[in-house]
């Protein structure tokens, strides 16, 4: 899952959503969707940004920080992973979306599961910090497991954190948009991902607090197909809009714009309202 | 058990049905109280209990996590575990404190929000984060106290605020002990080591400074003498009330979103963590 087209040796993936076997190369340059059936595999953070922002415009911010791992975690070996995985599961920096400048935070499934600690919210922060500095726009791209458990309970008070720096920079900063991607659960979910001006989600995307797991074993009931996906989300009026991959650049690049106080040029083809379906 | 026995034992303590639930202690603090019940959308939830209270000179608006006393309310409120339309309960009265320009009292109890086929649905997850936003900025003094059980998420929901007090035998965590020792050894039985893993008791919170201070608990617990632990929680509060009230807002507003925007566990030029440049 942590590399759908990963450089590594198989050259064909089975798609999880109709079974269909896909050339990986095919598959990299649709931007990893399902020729078929539309299936959005996880994506990189690289791999996405290489598609959303214009050329070049993507510029990481090389921040050098270290969980003081606070809970001195006995289990797991989680000082070495930290060691041994010289990343961090929030990346930020600045780029632009069809020449509309933001600031954007990118969320990396692939380092301790997208998970919320101390490192991953101060970024998060600082992401937020600058946007208001900049004065634009702030972009995130969710996909996390949570809290992240081996950091205990400062991992947990990210959650304010992370709101906190969004909540005293809501006067400076021109709007928020976030983009939930499979998947986006439990302290992630219920902070920053939900509390943007504009949420947005990827298609078949899985967005809970408590993952279907956890609620068929607490509650002993069997959940319909499409439960807590994005689609879902949309109907009940959680989200609003699902933007497949083909569409976000133009979606987010109006959206960033508008927001960023530009004035949007009228797109000609499609009707700016569509009927209700 | 010689690792996990305090932890353990916290968590068991702070569990325990005997133990006084916030109903308790409001009886005992409160020289009046009126509830409010709602969401304001069509539902009302048992586990979330509101209202106007006065304590000592003080009108305070209290939101409170429900737990029920003996087994058939212990149900009727799900245990305090609230549903997307307790938080929304919460929320609005969070803001009611604000329109009233009234310090908010918040007591913490639950062993989390509840994981429901609805509650999912209705959107557990964005219930919690607007409790969250609307207490980072909330326009009165807040004081939230952990009394008992504090499960993760659904917890914090009610609990961040100017000053956040525990009472001794309470804590709060970022995963239950069996949901922890099940990730790790997948078997939840080995709870009491994860507790003490955890750093999750009141102790642990205060010894990481996420909590000002720790209440006193009566000789033999809470659930020994709850008259006498609310009485010591009463002090706390009235004592914190006042010198809240002389804050102006905008400090307030401040200092509440520094303590967590504040908030490190990290150190700072021992990493790269570039990402995405890396292959």
């Amino acid at each position: 899952m942590r590399d759908a087209f990963g450089r590594a040796a198989r050259l064909w993936v089975g798609c999880p959503g109709c079974g269909a076997f896909l050339e990986r190369e095919v598959l990299r340059r649709r931007l990893g969707v399902c020729e078929i059936c539309g299936h959005h595999f996880p994506l990189e953070p690289r791999e996405r940004a290489r598609f959303i922002f214009d050329a070049a415009s993507f510029v990481p911010r090389e921040v050098r920080l270290r969980s003081a791992d606070p809970l001195r975690f006995a289990s797991g070996g989680y000082a070495e992973e930290l060691d041994r995985l010289d990343r961090e599961s929030v990346i930020y920096g600045t780029a632009a979306v069809l020449g509309a400048p933001c600031v954007v935070v990118l969320m990396d499934f692939g380092a301790f599961g997208g998970s919320l600690g101390v490192v991953a919210g101060e970024l998060f922060c600082r992401a937020c910090e600058e946007a208001a500095a900049e004065r634009v726009p702030l972009l995130a791209f969710t996909s996390s497991g949570g809290a992240r458990m081996q950091e205990g309970t400062p991992a947990l008070l990210q959650m304010a954190k992370t709101l906190a720096a969004l909540e005293s920079t809501a006067g400076r900063r021109p709007g928020y948009v976030a983009l939930l991607c499979h998947p986006t659960c439990g302290g992630v979910t219920a902070s920053f991902a939900t509390a943007a001006d504009v949420i947005l989600a990827e298609p078949g995307a899985l967005i809970c607090f408590s993952g279907p797991r956890v609620v068929e074993q607490t509650t002993g009931i069997r959940l319909p197909e499409g439960f807590s996906r994005a689609e879902e989300h949309l109907e009940r009026g959680l989200v609003d809009m699902v933007v497949p991959r083909g569409r976000q650049r133009e979606v987010l690049g109006g959206l960033l714009a508008y927001l960023g106080g530009g004035r949007s040029r009228r797109g000609l083809k499609a009707p700016l309202i569509p009927e209700s379906e | 058990m010689l690792t996990g026995g305090y932890a353990w034992h916290a968590v068991l303590s702070a569990r325990d049905a005997a133990r006084p639930a916030s109903r308790d202690y409001l009886q005992i603090i409160l020289d009046y109280f009126f509830e409010l019940r709602g969401d304001r959308c069509g539902r009302d939830d048992p586990a979330i209990i509101a209202g106007l209270g006065s304590l000592d000179d003080f009108r305070v608006v209290v939101v409170a996590h429900r737990k029920g006393g003996d087994a058939a309310s212990r149900a009727a409120c799900n245990f305090g575990m609230p549903q997307p339309w307790g938080f929304r309960k919460a929320q609005r009265v969070f803001d009611l404190a604000a329109r009233l320009k009234l310090p908010l009292l918040c007591l913490v109890d639950t062993p989390g929000a509840y994981p429901g086929k609805e509650a999912e649905a209705e959107g557990q997850a964005w219930a919690i984060s607007q409790c969250l936003v609307a207490l980072l900025g909330l326009t009165v003094p807040i004081i939230a106290v952990y009394i008992g059980e504090g499960g993760s998420g659904g917890a914090l929901a009610l609990g961040v605020g100017d000053v956040v007090l525990a009472m001794e035998g309470a804590g709060l965590s970022v995963i239950s002990p069996e949901g922890c020792a099940a990730i790790l050894w997948k078997d939840s039985s080995r709870a009491p080591e994860a507790a003490s893993m955890l750093r999750l008791t009141a102790r642990d919170l205060l010894e990481m400074e996420l909590i000002d201070g720790i209440i006193p608990e009566p000789r033999g617990g809470a659930s020994r003498d709850p008259r006498g632990a609310a009485l010591l929680l009463r002090d706390r509060v009235a004592e914190n009330l006042r010198w809240l009230e002389g804050l102006p807002t905008e400090a307030l507003l401040q200092r509440r979103r520094s303590r967590y925007r504040k908030l490190a566990f990290f150190t700072e030029g021992a990493f790269i963590g570039e990402g995405v440049e890396r292959t």
